[in-house]
C-alpha cells in the first residue's frame, strides 16, 4: 500500500485475466496528482480494461490499486465501490441515457452526488458552460452531434466534481476539427479544477502534444515503457 | 444489483413458481407406489397423442408462421402493417374461442385433425414473432452484399441460417403451449371422436384417485417432453435474437416480393382470415342472433346479457390479471437482470423456467397441495390465490423477456451511474428500467393476455371460478347461443384493449419476446 499523497494513481503488480485467452499486466503503474498521461497501445491489449479496473468496474486477480493515497483494491478484493472513488469516467460511445434529455443527464448525477435541489440550476449551468453546450438542456442524446454528445459526457463525467478523470477513447467518432476543440477544452479543464488525467487511445499522435507523459502498452497487456513531454 | 431486490425477487419466484413443482416432486419420492405403470400402454399411446398433437401443431406453426413472420416485417406485401397487428390475435384469442368458432363451421372435423388445426392456428404467431424479430434484425449490408451477389434467391439463402434458429426456437414454445393445453383438446373431444392427450389424463387421474402423487406419476413423461422443448427453445433463442446484431448495426431495407407480391399476399390474408377474421367474424355473426336472423337489435341484447350476466367475472379477471402482471413485473426485471448480468445466469433462467416445464393443470394441482392448508385456507380461497397464481404460472415470460432487452442494453450506461454514484436500486428505477420501457411494457402486455386468457391452471382453484374464462369454459359445455358469442368478443376486446392503447400513445413497437 503506498501513502503517497502526491501520487494520484498507485498501481503494483496488477495482473488479470480478460476473457478466454487475453490478459492484463502484470504492470506497475504511477500517475502524480495534477498529470495528464496518455496510454497508448494496439487494440485489444487491455488499455480500456485498466482504466474500468481503476475505477472499480472490473475486479482483479492480483495486485494493489491506491487513488490519491487511499487503498481501493487489494487482490481480487474491491475496498472501494466505484461510486465512492471520485472517478469522472467518460466512455468510449458515450454511454449516454437515451431516455433522459441533457438536464436530466446531470440532474440524475447531482442528485446522486447528494447536491441540494437549490444548487443544481447553478451547478448545471457552471457544467453547461464549462464544456460549451449553453442551451442544451432540453436536447436528447439522440438529437446531438458526435462532438456534443462527448461534450455531455464530459459534463456528466465533472458533475460530482471528480479529482481524477478517465478518458476512453474519447476521440474516436470525431473530425480532426473538433478532436483539437476537445482536447484544448481537457487540458483548460484540467489546468483550471485540479484534475488528474488518464486518457487512453489507441491512436499515439491524438493528444501526445497536450500531456504531459506518454506511456506504452504492449500487445500481451504490460507496460512497454514511456515519453516525457 | 441490490441484494434486498434479489432477494425479494427470489423470494416471490420461489413462493409462487418453485414451491408447487417442488411440492408435487415431494409427494412421488414420497410414494414411490405411484410410478408403478408409468410406461403401459394406455400411457404410451396417452404420451404418442400428445407429441402428436405437439409436434402437429408446432410443425404447422413453423410451416405458415416463419414465411408469415418474416413476409410481414421485410418486404412490401400488401397491407403488412395490418398483417402484422392481425396476426397477433390468434395468439390473444383463447384456444377455446377458436375452438367454438371452428367446431361450428367445420362440425365434421374433430379429433386429432382439429385440435392440431386448432392448435396450429393458435400458435403460429409465436413462430411469426420471433422469425420477425430476427429478420429485422439482419444488418443492411450483410443484406446487399447477398442482393449483389445472388438477388432475392441470394438474400433468402444468406438469412435462412440467421433466422433458423429463431424460428426452432418460436416452434418450441408452440409446441410447449399445445402439447400442455387442455381445455382445446377437451372441447374438440366433447362431441364425436375422442382426442385424449396427456393434459386431460392428468386431471382425469387427480379428480377419480384424488391423489396428488399418481397425478404427478402420470404427468413425468409429460414433463420430460415439455422440457426437450424448452431447453432447445431457451438455446436457440440466445443465438436466434442476438447473434444477427452487430454494434454498428445498419436497418434492411424492405425488401420488393416482385411479381411474388399479390399471390403472397393473398396467402398471407389467407391465414389471417382462417386465425382471426373468421372466428371473430363468426362470433359476431352469432351474438346477433346467427342463422335465426342477424339483427342489431338481438346483437345489442346478447352484449347487454353478457355485460348483465359476466360484469362480476369479466371484473375479476381483469383486476387478477392487471394485479399479477404489474406485481411480476418489477420482480421480473430484476430476475432478467441478473440473468443477464451474472455469469452463471443461466442456472436462475432453468429456475424461472421451471414452472412451464409443469404442465398447467400440475401447476394448478401443485399449488392446491401448497396452499390448502388450515393456516393458509384463508389465502387459498381468496382471490389473492389466483394472483400468486398467475405469477407463478407465467413470470418466466416477463423475466427472460427482460433478460433479452438487458443483453442487448450497453453495460456501460449502467456503469456510468454507478460511478456517478447512484446506488443499485435508482440504477434499476431511473436507468435500466426506463431504458427498457418498450420491453418491458411488452412483458406486462403478455402476462396480461396469458392471465386473461388462463384456464388450465384457474379450473382447479375454487378463487379462480369467478374468472370470465372460467365462465365462459362452462357457458360452451352447456350449449351455445348468442350469449356465448357476445362474451367471447367482449374478453377479445377487454384482452386486447392494452395493446392498441400502447400502440396508439406511445408510438413505439412492443417487445414481446421471451
Amino acid at each position: 500500500m503506498t501513502n503517497n499523497n502526491r501520487s494520484a494513481i498507485s498501481v503494483r503488480g496488477l495482473r488479470t485475466r480478460l476473457g478466454a485467452s487475453a490478459k492484463l499486466g502484470p504492470l506497475d503503474l504511477e500517475l502524480a496528482v495534477g498529470e495528464h498521461a496518455l496510454l497508448v497501445g494496439p487494440s485489444g491489449c487491455g488499455k480500456s480494461s485498466l482504466l474500468r479496473i481503476l475505477a472499480g468496474l472490473l475486479p482483479t486477480e492480483s495486485g494493489d490499486i491506491s487513488l490519491f493515497g487511499q487503498e481501493v483494491s487489494r487482490g481480487s478484493k474491491i475496498l472501494l465501490p466505484p461510486r465512492k472513488r471520485g472517478i469522472g469516467f467518460l466512455f468510449q460511445g458515450g454511454a449516454l441515457w437515451p431516455h433522459m434529455n441533457v438536464a436530466a443527464h446531470l440532474n440524475f448525477v447531482l442528485r446522486c452526488a447528494a447536491i441540494a435541489p437549490a444548487e443544481w440550476d447553478a451547478r448545471r449551468a457552471e457544467l453547461l458552460t464549462q464544456v460549451g453546450l449553453e442551451g442544451f438542456e432540453d436536447r436528447r442524446p439522440g438529437t446531438l452531434s458526435g462532438g456534443e454528445a462527448q461534450r455531455l459526457g464530459l459534463a456528466r463525467a465533472l458533475a460530482p466534481r471528480p479529482r481524477l478523470l478517465l478518458l476512453d477513447e474519447p476521440l474516436g467518432p470525431l473530425d480532426a476539427e473538433r478532436r483539437t476543440s476537445l482536447l484544448e477544452l481537457f487540458e483548460n479543464l484540467r489546468r483550471r479544477l485540479d484534475l488528474t488525467i488518464l486518457h487512453v487511445t489507441h491512436d499515439p499522435a491524438e493528444a501526445s502534444s497536450m500531456t504531459d507523459r506518454t506511456l506504452h502498452m504492449r500487445a500481451d497487456g504490460t507496460l512497454a515503457g514511456e515519453n516525457n513531454a | 444489483m441490490s441484494r434486498t431486490l434479489l432477494t425479494l425477487s427470489l423470494a416471490v419466484l420461489a413462493v409462487a413458481g418453485l414451491a408447487p413443482v417442488a411440492v408435487m416432486i415431494l409427494r412421488v419420492v414420497q410414494d414411490p407406489a405411484a410410478l408403478q405403470g408409468l410406461l403401459d400402454e394406455r400411457t404410451l399411446s396417452l404420451l404418442g397423442r400428445t407429441l402428436l398433437l405437439g409436434g402437429g401443431a408446432a410443425g404447422l406453426a413453423l410451416l405458415v408462421g416463419a414465411p408469415f413472420g418474416y413476409l410481414t416485417a421485410r418486404t412490401d406485401l400488401p397491407g403488412a402493417t395490418w398483417l402484422r397487428s392481425l396476426g397477433l390475435v390468434p395468439l390473444i384469442m383463447p384456444p377455446l374461442l377458436l375452438a367454438v368458432s371452428w367446431t361450428v363451421l367445420v362440425p365434421q372435423l374433430r379429433g386429432a385433425p382439429m385440435t392440431i388445426l386448432l392448435m396450429g392456428l393458435s400458435t403460429f404467431p409465436i413462430v411469426a414473432l420471433f422469425t420477425a424479430k430476427a429478420a429485422r434484425r439482419v444488418d443492411g449490408r450483410r443484406e446487399e452484399a447477398a442482393l449483389l451477389s445472388g438477388g432475392l434467391s441470394g438474400v433468402l439463402r444468406m438469412e435462412f441460417g440467421l433466422l433458423l434458429p429463431a424460428a426452432l426456437s418460436g416452434t418450441c414454445f408452440a409446441f410447449l403451449f399445445a402439447a400442455s393445453d387442455f381445455a382445446v383438446p377437451d372441447f374438440v373431444s366433447s362431441v364425436g371422436r375422442k382426442f385424449n392427450v396427456y393434459a386431460d389424463e392428468v386431471f382425469a387421474t387427480w379428480q377419480v384417485n384424488g391423489s396428488d402423487s399418481r397425478a404427478v406419476a402420470t404427468a413425468l413423461p409429460l414433463v420430460v417432453l415439455i422440457l426437450a422443448a424448452l431447453l432447445p427453445a431457451l438455446a436457440l433463442r440466445r443465438r436466434g435474437t442476438l447473434a444477427t446484431l452487430d454494434s454498428d448495426f445498419v436497418a434492411p431495407r424492405t425488401l420488393s416480393l416482385g411479381s411474388w407480391r399479390w399471390p403472397l399476399g393473398l396467402a398471407a390474408w389467407g391465414l389471417i382470415t382462417l386465425g382471426a377474421l373468421i372466428p371473430v367474424g363468426r362470433m359476431l355473426f352469432e351474438a346477433g342472433g346467427g342463422p335465426s336472423g342477424w339483427s342489431v337489435y338481438k346483437f345489442q341484447a346478447a352484449f347487454g346479457k353478457a355485460i348483465d350476466l359476466c360484469r362480476d367475472n369479466l371484473l375479476a379477471s381483469l383486476g387478477y390479471s392487471i394485479l399479477a402482471a404489474t406485481l411480476a413485473l418489477p420482480v421480473a426485471l430484476v430476475l432478467g437482470h441478473a440473468i443477464a448480468r451474472w455469469r452463471h445466469g443461466w442456472f436462475l433462467e432453468m429456475l424461472c423456467v421451471l414452472p412451464l416445464a409443469a404442465p398447467a393443470i400440475l401447476f394448478g394441482i401443485g399449488n392446491i397441495a401448497v396452499w390448502n392448508g388450515t393456516y393458509t385456507y384463508a389465502f387459498y380461497t381468496s382471490g389473492g390465490m389466483v394472483v400468486v397464481l398467475y405469477i407463478g404460472r407465467f413470470l418466466a415470460f416477463p423475466t427472460l423477456i427482460s433478460a433479452s432487452a438487458v443483453a442487448s442494453m450497453d453495460r456501460e450506461l449502467e456503469q456510468a451511474a454507478e460511478l456517478a454514484g447512484a446506488s443499485p436500486m435508482r440504477r434499476m428505477a431511473r436507468i435500466v428500467a426506463p431504458a427498457l420501457l418498450p420491453s418491458l411494457m411488452g412483458g406486462w402486455i403478455l402476462m396480461f393476455v396469458l392471465a386473461m386468457r388462463e384456464l388450465d391452471t384457474a379450473i382447479l382453484v375454487p378463487a379462480a371460478n369467478d374468472t370470465v374464462m372460467f365462465r365462459m369454459f362452462n357457458a360452451v359445455h352447456f350449449g351455445r347461443d348468442d350469449f356465448v358469442a357476445a362474451l367471447a368478443l367482449l374478453i377479445i376486446f377487454v384482452t386486447i384493449v392494452p395493446g392498441v392503447l400502447w400502440r396508439l400513445f406511445s408510438g413505439k413497437e412492443l417487445e414481446v419476446l421471451p
